[in-house]
């Protein structure tokens, strides 16, 4: 591009353009230049926005918010959304909610919310999903979905990784849907049936990769680009699990990590570096960790029976090698009480952050 | 100050480049800057505005003057002779065809609409940067302005963890 016609608005007229972007676009647009992150930065509110907890309890079921994630929490919670009997939180990004409705078509029916505004919007079924009418009335099949963002595109993408429910429906391959897309695109996986998911050890989706945990006789974690839409990279678990029931996927500070169980009482938490190297960030001794989520910047969740507790972990990413302890005379700060009708363990927590971002943008007759 | 036929207050913009412009008073206040100087009694002779030339300026008023609220002669609003559904109508079809420019005209349009503080007019002239923006690539949108990627591979990466939201 010539610079003849060279872009030399005044900063205040970028302002103008921006502010006027939705809220997500804003963020996406940081990666621009210097010029207009720190533009978005000091010029609009939409940095000091900060992520707090979601706590979605599965039986009644709703999504609650966590007021106060900071030492000074009263414990106080605010209902955010409330669904009917049998919808599961599949997962949020950037304030919206993907649910899933278990009880309406094998597959599930996926549905996303802005509970700020109130908006929702029903994504397509999953294809092939209905040959399996009549066999399941009811499964988890919100265990094998992601709801993922592309920071550099701005887009979300739903991705239904291949697995298998009750060895009766398989699903081979992965699905993927670009939200604002009318349907689902097949992506075969080699060999047909491979790189199948341990549901149970969740499905993570962050920087444009979906990962997940292979089932079988070798686990491995499972990287899935969702620009470019095919399996990119297998990586070998850091330290051996006690069992295949001992470890699961979770997020920390924008990177894939893994929560691991020894056969004592302690937990670790790995998280992926560059090259794909796994480093050991936490050590926890015989506290339990709500999941999927359990940090939340510079704070730390960990659960004691029906109650989340916060630990605050120093100022600065923990990203300089060190390895975060949390003993088991560490009691926290208490930040929530769960209302326990079965067991605690199935709460899930997830992170949140308001959003006015409506969603009839990702309608797919707008394109 | 000026006055023409219908006892109508004209006001004089004068732009850098020497160019005067005779305007209605109700004209020249869909500026909401034009409106406070005249509101405080500074724009005794004529209001020199900065940094917007002639073509430009003389653009603004074509907007000015459609969108300005019309009255008939007895003073009664021109809604009440057209229904305004049509007259929006209308006003959106003229405001589809002002905006057919290059993109160096659209960028001054927008300085100058938000100097002279015209809603309506930034509103206008900036939805196809917006909208620009919001469905191109990174790249495409460096290309559409100008402007270069200058960071470092590694504060690349660590805004875009930034940008999920989650994990400041």
């Amino acid at each position: 591009m010539d610079d003849a016609v060279r872009w030399d608005l005044p900063t205040d007229i970028l302002v103008e353009i921006l502010l006027r972007l939705p809220p997500s676009s804003r963020r996406r647009v940081r990666l621009v230049c210097r010029l207009w992150r720190d533009v978005v930065g000091e010029r609009t509110a939409e940095m000091r926005s900060r992520a707090t907890a979601l706590i979605w309890h599965p039986w009644h079921p709703v999504a609650c918010m966590v007021d106060d994630l900071s030492s000074s929490s009263t414990g106080s919670c605010r209902e955010l959304w409330r669904s009917v009997r049998g919808v599961q939180l599949v997962g949020t990004c950037n304030g919206l909610l993907c649910l899933c409705n278990n009880e309406g078509m094998p597959g599930g029916v996926i549905t996303l919310v802005n509970p700020a505004i109130s908006d929702m919007l029903p994504l397509p079924p999953l294809p092939s999903a209905d040959k399996f009418i009549g066999s399941f009335h009811w499964m988890n099949w919100h265990e094998a979905y992601s709801f993922a963002y592309q920071p550099t595109s701005g887009r979300y993408k739903m991705v239904h990784v291949p697995c298998s429910f009750g060895h009766v429906c398989e699903f081979n391959g992965v699905r993927v849907l670009t939200l604002g897309e009318t349907s689902w695109r097949e992506v075969p996986t080699l060999p047909e049936g491979g790189a199948r998911c341990n549901l149970g050890a969740g499905i993570v989706s962050i920087d444009g990769a979906t990962h997940w945990i292979t089932r079988g006789a070798t686990t491995r974690v499972v990287s899935f680009d969702l620009e470019d839409e095919h399996i990119t990279s297998i990586t070998e678990l850091p330290t051996r699990a006690a069992g295949p029931c001992h470890f699961h996927l979770t997020e920390v500070h924008g990177r894939l990590g893994i929560v691991i169980h020894d056969l004592s009482v302690t937990t670790e938490v790995w998280i992926m570096e560059k090259g794909r190297r796994w480093s050991r960030r936490y050590s926890f001794r015989r506290q339990h960790l709500p999941r999927p989520h359990f940090v939340y910047g510079e704070y730390v969740l960990t659960r004691e029976e029906s109650s989340l507790y916060v630990h605050y972990r120093k100022k600065g990413p923990s990203l300089s090698g060190e390895v975060v302890q949390v003993g088991h005379r560490d009691q926290g700060t208490l930040v929530a009480e769960l209302k326990v009708n079965y067991s605690h363990s199935q709460y899930r927590t997830f992170a949140y952050v308001q959003t006015t971002e409506p969603l009839s943008v990702y309608e797919p007759n707008k394109y | 100050m000026a006055t023409r036929e219908a006892g109508k207050k004209m006001i004089m913009l004068k732009s850098p480049d020497g160019m005067e412009f005779e305007v209605e008073e109700a004209v020249a206040m869909e500026s909401q800057t034009i409106r406070k100087m005249i509101e405080d009694d500074c724009a005794d002779t004529a209001i020199l505005i900065p940094n917007i030339n002639s073509k430009i300026l003389s653009r603004v008023i074509e907007y000015c003057n459609k969108h300005v609220p019309t009255t008939g002669a007895t003073g009664a609003a021109a809604s009440d002779t057209v229904a305004p559904a049509a007259l929006a109508e209308d006003l959106k079809i003229w405001d589809a065809e002002f905006i057919k420019v290059n993109r160096a005209t659209r960028f001054d349009l927008i300085q100058a609409a938000s100097y002279l503080n015209i809603k309506g007019l930034l509103d206008l002239t900036s939805q196809t940067t917006i909208d620009t923006i919001s469905d191109n690539s990174l790249e495409e949108i460096r290309s559409f302005l100008s402007t270069k990627n200058d960071y470092l591979p590694e504060e690349e990466q660590t805004i875009r963890r930034e940008n999920q939201w989650a994990f400041q």
